[in-house]
């Protein structure tokens, strides 16, 4: 099965830590998949922003299971390519597409947010402060109307996943 | 506040659990998407693993014998406490 992999740089898995091998090459799990505890993690594309790193990967997954919306665990997986689109530039212009977009009729706290988003947009990069000013965007659209930061981050999943051309893996 | 997720105040005090695998995993997944997005706690808990991974390593014959006595003095006085 096909999923997305966001790694820090090197091919570094950020939470675990371990380098994922060059592409092609199979890299086993410890244990029984487990959400966030054992196994291989990847995503699908309509839950992209909340991982950002430095590098996004496609992968293929092996005994893969569904243990969250859109979080794949798998006991195996390899990189098959990596997403060339996603760089420094595309990422500020996410961050730049967060802002906007939380930015039009938002008062009061929600505007704050999305100042906040706005001026840090500016800053972001392929890493943590992209996600960081998704973060903030999601959080005006909140401040606008409950449920709105769900409905925020589904939005940016769907852009990044447009704009870098892996809507369908 | 109505967004699910985990404030680093929250993430301090959970990290323990966490590192020892005692969270459900609705409260992982969060724990996770926090990191994900802030650099402080990615450090905190970089920080907190290294030092387990250091203090692991260390046996009894490691410590001076006063170190060992102060030790066993401050965990008297927990235990004394904690009562």
């Amino acid at each position: 099965m096909r999923a997305l992999k966001f790694l820090r740089p090197g091919r570094v898995a950020p939470f675990s830590k371990v380098t994922w091998p060059e592409p092609d090459e199979w890299l086993d799990a410890d244990g029984r998949p487990d959400l966030c505890r054992a196994g291989i993690h990847a995503v699908l594309p309509d839950v992209l922003a909340p991982w950002i790193a430095e590098e996004l990967w496609r992968v293929e997954l092996d005994g893969a299971e569904a243990l969250a919306p859109g979080i794949l665990v798998a006991s195996r997986g390899r990189l098959v390519s990596p997403v060339e689109e996603w760089n420094d530039e595309t990422a500020r212009e996410f961050a730049r597409a967060c802002a906007t977009h939380v930015q039009e009729g938002a008062t009061g706290r929600a505007a704050e947010y999305a100042a906040d988003a706005r001026a840090s947009a500016e800053e972001a990069g392929a890493d943590f402060t992209a996600t960081t000013v998704g973060y903030m965007a999601a959080h005006a659209a909140e401040a606008m109307s409950p449920g709105g930061f769900s409905a925020e981050r589904e939005w940016q999943s769907r852009w990044l996943a447009e704009r870098l051309g892996v809507s369908t893996i | 506040m109505s967004v699910q997720e985990i404030t680093c105040k929250e993430l301090v005090e959970v990290v323990t659990d966490h590192l020892e695998g005692r969270m459900p995993p609705d409260r992982r997944l969060l724990f996770e998407e926090h990191v994900a997005f802030c650099s402080w706690c990615r450090t905190y808990l970089d920080q907190m693993r290294e030092t387990i991974r250091i203090t692991g390593t260390l046996t009894e014959d490691d410590l001076s014998p006063e170190t060992r006595d102060a030790l066993l003095e401050a965990f008297r006085n927990w235990n004394a406490q904690s009562r």
